[in-house]
């Protein structure tokens, strides 16, 4: 398509969005505080094999079940249930049999960071987003790249969102898990808290790369 | 002065409304102008023409939003006088070869639509998206920002900022795609 048909094809757009943009309402990230759990052995832990493991089909915690093979990456969100419940406006966190309230720990930029020991590697439960209608991820590194899948509630169209995606060593360090999502935030504050984390999982040499 | 005030002046015939646009808009129409042409010369030039047109245009047309409205004229001149002396920044360049390449259509012939067919269907994208990402869009393919600016004006970071727009260079792709425009 030519460059310059599409200068004047935004000759064209709306000047009201042209407006908006000369003062986009920023807005910064700020750190938020991030609560680190400990967790115990669950029962339900997610077993994975290790950076070099071959795991192919599992259940997260969260009872999102994973298909991971070389060549493709699926999640089934039928049997998935939220890591925590609400009473009487209250967030309680279930995921590791605590009943830990935290309702104020959460918020839309805010997230409540679980940190799963397993065998091998950390995986993490994240929630986060208003305590009315709060969200939660999970997130695991396994055969070298980082996984994630998470449920959250989509304003713009009153509805439950889910969504997954993988990254290898390389996309994550460019920052491609960043989504952008406003009602997302809180995921994208947790990974950048859990970055330096997670990098250390992931391969570093051009051999372990290829 | 509002803008109903100063469009009112322009009504009236009353010259005092292009010193009260200068005054109310002049920095917003000299930085897109500046971003668009690489010398200062033009840049005056640019800006001397638009005051002339938007005089020229004001009435018979009644912009709805005033500022947007002035922006398009000015974008749109300095877009000419750029091509005209060729002389643009290389960011004009970049940033639409960066949409251009991506709303190509790899598996044949794409449909030629009018430019004003395409603006008007890339603005009823844009309203469907976050106001976040409608920002990012148009810094950079709008204002011709450069990838880093973009950044700095949403408080994102560059690497967010790359995500974001590919995102949104790939969604407007579909968009285009689900409107026919690769199906004529």
């Amino acid at each position: 398509m030519d460059k310059e048909w599409i200068l004047g094809a935004l000759d064209q757009l709306d000047p009201a969005l042209i407006a908006e943009a000369d003062a986009p309402a920023v807005r910064r990230r700020s750190r938020k505080r991030t609560v680190l759990v400990l967790a115990a052995a669950l029962a339900a832990l997610l077993c994975l094999m290790g950076a070099a493991g071959v795991l192919e089909r599992f259940q997260l915690t969260s009872g999102v079940g994973i298909f991971q093979g070389s060549h493709r990456f699926s999640a089934d969100f039928s049997a998935a249930e939220p890591p925590f419940v609400l009473e009487d406006g209250r967030v309680i966190f279930t995921a590791d049999g605590s009943r830990t309230d935290i309702t104020g720990l959460i918020g839309p930029g805010t997230p409540h960071i679980y940190r799963m020991e397993n065998s091998a590697l950390p995986a993490w439960i994240i929630v986060g987003g208003p305590p009315e209608t709060p969200g939660y991820a999970e997130v695991w590194v396994n055969q070298g790249e980082v996984s994630w899948v998470y449920q959250f509630w989509l304003e713009s169209s009153d509805s439950l969102a889910s969504g997954m995606g993988q990254s290898d060593a390389q996309e994550f360090r460019d920052g491609w898990w960043e989504t952008g999502v406003e009602e997302l935030a809180w995921y994208d504050a947790a990974i950048e808290t859990l970055r330096d984390e997670i990098d250390a999982l992931l391969p570093t040499t051009p051999a372990d790369l290829s | 002065m509002t803008d109903e005030a100063l469009i009112l002046l322009y009504l009236e015939r009353d010259p005092r409304a292009i010193e009260a646009t200068r005054e109310q808009y002049g920095a917003y129409c000299a930085a897109i102008a500046r971003k668009l042409l690489s010398d200062e010369r033009d840049v005056e030039e640019c800006l001397s023409d638009c005051a002339m047109a938007v005089w020229n245009a004001i009435p018979p047309t009644v912009p709805r939003h005033f500022k947007g409205w002035l922006g398009a004229i000015v974008r749109h001149r300095a877009l000419a006088i750029g091509a005209e002396n060729g002389r643009r920044p290389p960011t004009v360049e970049e940033s639409a070869l960066e949409l251009a390449a991506a709303l190509t259509d790899p598996d044949g012939p794409h449909r030629q639509a009018e430019a004003a067919e395409l603006g008007q269907a890339i603005s009823r994208f844009l309203r469907t998206r976050k106001g976040p990402v409608r920002a990012a869009f148009l810094r950079r393919y709008w204002y011709a920002d450069s990838v880093a600016e973009t950044a700095a004006c949403l408080g994102w970071s560059v690497s967010k900022t790359k995500s974001v727009l590919y995102r949104a260079r790939n969604d407007l792709r579909n968009f285009l795609e689900q409107e026919g425009f690769w199906n004529g």
